[in-house]
Formats: structure tokens, sequence, C-alpha cells
């Protein structure tokens, strides 16, 4: 029920802030000498001992968690984190979609589920799979966005829907999140009014590739979609800071739902400023 | 290889399939019996016996002392061993499976204190038995999946960046041996 009436809203609540951190628990983030760890087990004694876990096995239980507690943990030290980019460059295709989260958990147990936000992941040895939610708000982007951050490194294939293919060139672009979010609101009110709504930005400055191993790109449309194809234009990312051209062989365009191009010239339109 | 035992034998699951049996003694002097199946889940333990060249006819006559593990640890890992040994090879470990549920007898086998399954662990990690040391690991991961990263790095002694980054200074600014 609560995710339908999300669904309804489009000023959909973001997930609560994180608890701010006690000033002892500050102390005890730039010391962990033995006197607070001696103050630390005072607390909880039988609960919480110390021990001096070798970083090989320290790695090999990081590596046990879900997926989303190992990224959080790659904060506990620098072999941590070293390790985990390690493992997750090994990621080669990504599948990026948006749709209802509830079914694609609902119809796959491999999934696992973001706490807060509206994302899920699901990794199968070098595949992985991203869903974001069809009635997505900035906070699942930002968690979504840092997902991408992980596995991006590697990446030889993807296969995202428009929608993703557009939120990535805005991630990229100088449009905050929240600015495009309210264009979005916005284009979802206004949509019979304004049928070609564009929010433009001045080109960015050069910046590093996102995927820059990427050599085959599928994006997956539907006619409502393309408008979202159309715009990606518009906010002064160069292709060349999405993927690198050297290395790409395929760029591919599938439509679910058009017979062929001649029949809508509002979505040729659309496929044209994209191309 | 003749140390006595100073304990009785600890006496596991008896094997009637198999009459292979090896005497493991550990750091403690407690002797264990365990059996030939159960003995190579540990790569450790099977790469000594192989090396050893211990048979079916001398291997009772032949305990093999484990230093590094205290008879409460290798009890454990004995009952494991056993209970595990005609368990299907597993294949490498790969990615999280969200849906791993410990099975009961091995949940039970593993409540124990978090002093105790560290040692366990670290015994585990020695005597290189795969599927118990996933186990291990899965426990006290579940264990620490609430903790926050500065909460991790307290409870198992690992120094932040900064400290490291200290310790290494101050270690390449301390005069070596020769001077």
């Amino acid at each position: 029920m609560h995710n339908f009436f999300r669904k309804l809203s489009i000023r959909a609540r973001s997930p609560p802030a994180p608890k701010k951190k006690s000033s002892a628990n500050n102390m005890l983030k730039k010391n962990s000498s033995g006197l607070l760890r001696f103050i630390r087990n005072n607390d909880k004694p039988d609960e919480e001992p110390t021990f001096d876990m070798p970083m090989h096995l320290m790695i090999q239980v990081i590596d046990r968690m879900p997926f989303f507690e190992q990224i959080r943990q790659s904060r506990v030290c620098k072999e941590i984190k070293e390790h985990i980019e390690e493992k997750y460059s090994k990621i080669k295709k990504l599948e990026l979609r948006k749709r209802d989260i509830n079914e694609a958990c609902a119809s796959d147990d491999a999934f696992e589920r973001h706490s807060k936000a509206y994302v899920a992941v699901k990794i199968e040895k070098d595949t992985a799979c991203v869903v974001i939610d069809d009635a997505w708000v900035v906070a699942d982007f930002y968690v979504f966005l840092g997902i991408l951050e992980v596995l991006r490194e590697g990446v030889e294939t993807v296969e995202m829907d428009a929608p993703i293919a557009e939120l990535i060139v805005i991630y990229m672009s100088d449009i905050s999140l929240e600015r495009w979010y309210a264009f979005q609101c916005i284009l979802k009110a206004f949509n019979d009014v304004y049928e070609d709504l564009h929010l433009d930005s001045g080109f960015i400055a050069d910046r590093d590739t996102f995927w820059p191993k990427c050599s085959d790109i599928v994006i997956h449309a539907t006619k409502a979609q393309a408008a979202a194809l159309g715009r990606i234009l518009d906010y002064g990312v160069k292709s060349g800071y999405v993927f690198d051209r050297r290395t790409m062989d395929h760029l591919r365009l599938e439509f679910e739902d058009l017979e062929g191009f001649d029949e809508d010239k509002a979505i040729n339109k659309q496929i044209y400023y994209f191309r | 290889m003749s140390v006595e035992p100073e304990v009785p034998i600890v006496q596991v699951e008896e094997v009637r399939e198999n009459p292979v049996l090896y005497k493991i003694i550990s750091s403690d002097n407690h002797v264990f019996t365990i059996s030939e199946h159960a003995v190579k889940l540990s790569k450790t333990l099977w790469d000594l016996i192989t090396n050893l060249g211990l048979t079916a006819e001398n291997a009772l006559d032949n305990p093999i002392p484990v230093e590094n593990v205290n008879g409460k640890n290798m009890e454990t890992i004995v009952q494991f061993c056993e209970r595990h040994k005609y368990d299907e090879e597993e294949p490498e470990y790969t990615n999280y499976i969200r849906e791993f549920v410990l099975p009961e007898w091995d949940r039970q086998l593993l409540s124990i204190d978090n002093e105790e399954l560290f040692q366990l662990i670290l015994a585990t990690n020695y005597l290189d038995i795969q599927k118990l040391m996933d186990y291990c690991c899965r426990v006290i991961g579940d264990m620490a999946k609430d903790k926050t990263p500065e909460e991790l790095r307290i409870i198992y002694g690992i120094p932040t960046d900064a400290e490291d980054d200290a310790l290494e200074r101050s270690a390449s600014d301390s005069p070596g041996p020769s001077g």
C-alpha cells in the first residue's frame, strides 16, 4: 500500500537521513588505541570483544556479506576498499533496468534490495543487473549511480533502458539530480501541454570516460521513452565522456513497441536527435 | 612420532564404511580420531598425511601433532568434518548468495561466544577447511552487518588509514639494524 501511494505522488518522501554520530564515536573513529577499546568494551563487555583479525580473514568475511554491506564496509580501511574495487572491476556485463522493483525482486530471488532506496542488484559471475524503481525519486538516483560508480570500471557490455541512459548523462552534466528530478515532475504533470520540453545546459569540462572499456551498448526504449533519448543531447555531455569511441563496436537502439521508422514522426525526430 | 596421549581419546562418530582412521593431537595434548574422508576436508592435514606417508596400517600408530589448534577448537573441527565428509564438493566461492541459510546443525555448532568463534576461524584458516571457513565467515559477517565501519575497525583491531600511514612513517624513520 505504501508503494501504491508512493507511485501516485510525485513528491515521494526521501529516505530518512542517517543519524549523526555522537562525539564519543567520533573520538573512536580517530583513534582506536587500547584505552579507547577498553572504554568501549566496558559498555558491552560480553558482546563485542576486540580481536586482532588478520586482514586476509577480514577480507574473506567482507566477501561473504551482502553487496550493499560490502560497499558500506569498504570504508573500513584502504586494503578492504582496494579489494572491493578489484573484485568488482571484474564485472564485464551490466544490465540497467527501470521497472517495478517489487515485481523484479519477486520474480528473481537473487536480487538484493537496498534497505532504504528503491534499488536492487543481482550479481552473477561477471554480470550485474541493477534495477531502479519506475517511480524513482532523487534518493534512488544517488544509490543507483553509486552502484554504477563501483561497477563501471571494467564494464564491456551495457544493456539499459532509455530513461537510465538519460539519468547517466545528467549525472555527468552540470545539472543537479534534484533539479532534473523537478524537471521530470514538471514533464509528468504537463506532458500533454508541453510536448517538447527541454532543460538545456552548457558543455561540461573535460572529464574521464564513464565506461572506458565499453564496446557494446544496447538501449531499450518504448515509444513513451523516446523523448528521454531526444533530451540526451541537451545536457552538454559529449558521447566521448560516456564511452570511448575507439573501443566501441556496437551502439544499438531497440524499440519494444515500434513497427517501423515511418509510422511516428515525433519518435523519428527524437531518434534523430539522439543519433 | 610417538606422543603419548595424556588425556582420554575423544571418540568421534564411528566410521563403518571406511576403516582408515587417523589420530590428531591438539596443542594441549588432546587426542582425536578422525576418518580418512573427514580429514580430507582439511587441505593442511591431508597434505601432511600424504607427505608423512601414513597408510591404513600405520595411521593410528603415528598421531599427527597440530600445534596451532587447541583441543576445544579441534573437537569442533573434527565434529564438523565428520558431519560433512560425504558432502558434494562445492564450487569455489564466487558471490554472495542472498538466500543462504546456515543449516540448523551447523548453526548450533557455531553458536559459541565471539572469542571462541574468532579462535575457531583462525584454526580453520590454518587447517584450510573451505566449507567451515565459509560458514564461520558468514556467521561473523552476520554479526558485523549492523556495525559501522568505525565499529568494525575497533572490534577487529583494524587501524585506520591514518594510523597505518603513521606506523609506516615511524617504521621508516626509525633507524634500521645497521644504524
